[in-house]
């Protein structure tokens, strides 16, 4: 007869009662970033629409103002860290937007443009 | 020989124990959420009138939204933080039971609106915690509407859609607050209200969509 482990039991018991779960998750969409691409560059003044398009791609949004035009680009990132401990549960989740905003005037060209701070 | 051996009265207070955590287990939950940057605004100070559209731009980065207005064009930067704590007590682990919801949201807002040639002729900001829900549910695992609607992507990945939308929404595309061209909605603001109230699809109809 070989003597009861109970320790053994009490570790386990313990261990499913308090067993850590976790999961992390990442979600992107929209257009890519190309515009954090150091080759990428634009120029007020001088930059064209047609250059702004060569180099990024479609915008994900067109939007008509009074006498100008701008070029909407937006990717979405979403990140999630999830902890289950059975008797206490977390998820922190946080969505950051990188965007890049091109103005141009009635003749085509860049008027201003902006882009998201590079440490979000 | 190396093993491990349950006495029966060992066995029972393990199955009994076991039986007691999986059908009156507790627990508690928080959720927390970043919505979007900061403004890189301080709360005190605004932007003096005339400044030029390229100026907040530059302090403020692209705006998360933005629309044409008729003589001019505005705006709006938007962060939120959603704090949400619960507290389940399950009868069956972690199928049925009772929950308890509540969550706060911490918004920071700001619009900007300019005039034709781009300078600033107004702005306003809000800043503070308004509650976001406070839920009793006996069920298993549900997620909060709120939640999903401030969680869902945004609605310029769907600019290109605007078109295409389904009949009651199509039919008001001449008032779609998501196209840019007939003014901004802050995140979260309900659906059935304003511009958006002809895009609602009320009675059996729904089902069907």
């Amino acid at each position: 007869m070989v003597k009861p482990h109970l320790h053994v039991i009490w570790w386990l018991f313990a261990t499913v009662c308090l067993m850590p779960g976790c999961a992390q998750i990442s979600r992107t969409s929209g257009v890519e970033n190309t515009w954090r691409d150091p080759q990428v560059g634009f120029h007020n003044g001088v930059t064209t629409q047609d250059e702004v398009l060569d180099q990024l791609g479609p915008p994900s949004q067109i939007i008509a103002l009074p006498d100008r035009t701008v070029f909407y680009y937006l990717f979405e990132k979403t990140n999630g860290k999830l902890l289950f401990l059975i008797l206490y549960n977390q998820a922190t989740t946080s969505i950051t937007y990188d965007r890049a905003i091109f103005f141009f005037n009635l003749d085509h060209i860049l008027e201003h443009y902006a882009l998201s701070r590079i440490d979000q | 020989m190396y093993g491990v051996c349950i006495r029966p009265h060992h066995s029972r207070f393990l199955i009994l124990a076991i039986a007691i955590l999986a059908c009156l287990l507790s627990s508690c939950a928080r959720t927390v959420i970043h919505i979007d940057n900061d403004i890189e605004l301080p709360k005190t100070q605004r932007m003096h009138p005339h400044t030029h559209y390229a100026d907040v731009l530059a302090a403020l980065g692209p705006p998360a939204k933005l629309t044409a207005l008729p003589a001019g064009f505005a705006f709006l930067y938007e962060h939120s933080a959603v704090i949400q704590h619960g507290f389940n007590w399950f009868l069956i682990y972690p199928v049925v039971g009772l929950r308890l919801t509540k969550g706060k949201r911490v918004v920071d807002t700001y619009a900007v609106v300019f005039d034709a040639h781009g300078f600033v002729v107004g702005d306003g900001r809000t800043t503070g915690a308004v509650p976001l829900n406070f839920e009793v549910a006996i069920s298993g695992m549900t997620s909060s509407k709120q939640l999903r609607e401030l969680t869902a992507p945004a609605p310029v990945h769907r600019w290109g859609l605007s078109m295409v939308k389904p009949l009651p929404k199509t039919l008001n595309r001449g008032s779609d607050i998501d196209a840019g061209q007939h003014g901004l909605e802050q995140l979260s603001t309900p659906k059935g209200v304003g511009q958006r109230t002809l895009e609602r699809v009320y009675g059996p109809s729904r089902r069907s969509r």
